[in-house]
């Protein structure tokens, strides 16, 4: 007696591999008399078993924003002698936001784990904005940017701002007196930046709406 | 990739050239997974394969204003991962030393047809989810992202789905996901695969 077709149902638990020996074998059985529904039943399968992949083979969090930052550190690499759009900030600069946290003066915080990396952690609080700042010493050019360069050691700054309101339009990092540009660029939607800089005393400028915001004297070593 | 998912990644590839910070993003978060797996299936760390990662994305930063086919950007991350797996892997004396990294490049320029399709496979299935996107795709990815039998219990709290529903859903999800993919010539180029033109290729290798 001839068994009647399969249902779309039992061909998707025949692809998922959730028949049972027997069952599925009476089904595969069915399906060399259906070339159409063998097709389904082999895109399911191929669509199903892409889908599976161990979690070894997909990138850490950090790695991703890691890499995100290096190709925003690249995007718009403006230097300071390119002044056409070196200042953007004149005539906005109002708000400076101040130190409150820095873990060379506090290593005993947050459990001792903080003050003790070689990373140097700095939190700024502002009018609304909040803006956390590691900073990771001697990290070489061509770990940052992949292209060789000079080689020169460099100070990984990695930071992630939290604006109560709105959102934060665009940072600059710049220079000496008068204010020099070394980068510009725009954090991703998370506030999360990150640049190589060489060792010196930056100001952060951050461009939300019509005001910036200056974090000064930051030292790189 | 779908007709559809292709508009969208010709699309991004373009906001990309132009220097679109966001697009940028999305364009990594939408590539990391097919260039970091290349690496880790050849044997190589975590760290390295970040470095490869890292280092492919940089190329194509590069790169991307020369390609000439938008739609081959899988082909060519691929091909870019393939190479640079080979690059940093030969750094690792152990590793380069051992007959089952060396297997992997016996073509240091491209790696075997094979394993282009299974992985350019793979994308178009994450990009045809992605299109999918609401419950459909985190049903299905909750379900077969990992290997081994499923958990429904933490699925159905997960996504607050009754267990009792998750099977018809997932039919349903499973029709709009082959509907994509069938429309794309899903399955259908797996024996006659485009090649690539000399300009889409990765400069530089082995």
């Amino acid at each position: 007696m001839d068994r009647p077709p399969p249902t779309e149902e039992t061909l998707i638990a025949l692809a998922a591999g959730e028949l049972s020996p027997e069952e599925g074998r009476l089904v595969e059985m069915a399906l060399t008399r259906d070339p159409a529904a063998a097709a389904r039943v082999a895109l399911f399968r191929q669509a199903i078993e892409s889908l599976r992949t161990d979690d070894a083979e997909r990138p850490a969090i950090e790695a991703l924003a890691r890499v995100q930052g290096v190709i925003r550190s690249m995007l718009r690499p403006v230097r300071s002698d390119d002044t056409a759009a070196a200042n953007w900030w004149e005539g906005l600069l109002e708000v400076a936001a101040t130190l409150f946290f820095d873990s060379r003066s506090a290593p005993a915080l947050a459990s001792g784990l903080r003050g003790t990396s070689a990373t140097r952690e700095l939190s700024y609080r502002g009018d609304g904005i909040e803006v956390d700042l590691g900073i990771e010493p001697q990290v070489s050019d061509e770990h940052l940017s992949a292209s060789g360069g000079d080689r020169e050691p460099r100070a990984r700054l990695v930071g992630q701002i939290s604006v109560h309101v709105g959102t934060v339009d665009r940072i600059a990092i710049t220079r000496g007196t008068p204010r020099r540009l070394v980068a510009e660029l725009e954090p991703d939607s998370r506030g999360v930046f990150m640049l190589a800089l060489e060792r010196g005393r930056y100001d952060l400028l951050i461009a939300q709406g019509d005001r910036v915001l200056a974090v000064e004297g930051l030292e790189v070593e | 990739m779908t007709a559809t998912e292709g508009d969208h990644v010709v699309e991004l590839l373009r906001r990309c050239v132009v220097g679109e910070a966001r697009a940028w993003d999305e364009f990594i978060a939408r590539y990391s997974r097919l260039v970091y797996s290349i690496p880790r299936r050849y044997g190589l760390s975590a760290s390295d394969s970040e470095d490869v990662m890292q280092a492919v994305f940089v190329a194509a930063f590069r790169s991307l204003a020369r390609i000439d086919d938008p739609s081959r950007i899988a082909s060519w991350l691929i091909t870019s991962a393939h190479r640079e797996s080979w690059r940093v892997g030969r750094e690792r004396r152990a590793l380069a030393d051992s007959t089952e990294f060396s297997a992997h490049f016996a073509d240091l320029g491209s790696p075997p047809t094979e394993s282009t399709e299974t992985w350019e496979r793979q994308d178009r299935v994450d990009g045809a989810l992605a299109e999918l996107g609401g419950t459909c795709e985190e049903l299905l990815r909750s379900l077969y992202s990992r290997r081994g039998e499923p958990d429904y219990q933490a699925i159905s709290a997960r996504l607050g789905m009754p267990v009792g529903s998750i099977g018809p859903t997932r039919a349903r999800c499973l029709k709009k996901l082959e509907r994509l993919l069938v429309a794309a010539g899903f399955g259908a180029d797996s024996e006659e695969r485009p090649v690539m033109s000399g300009g889409d290729r990765p400069a530089g290798g082995s």
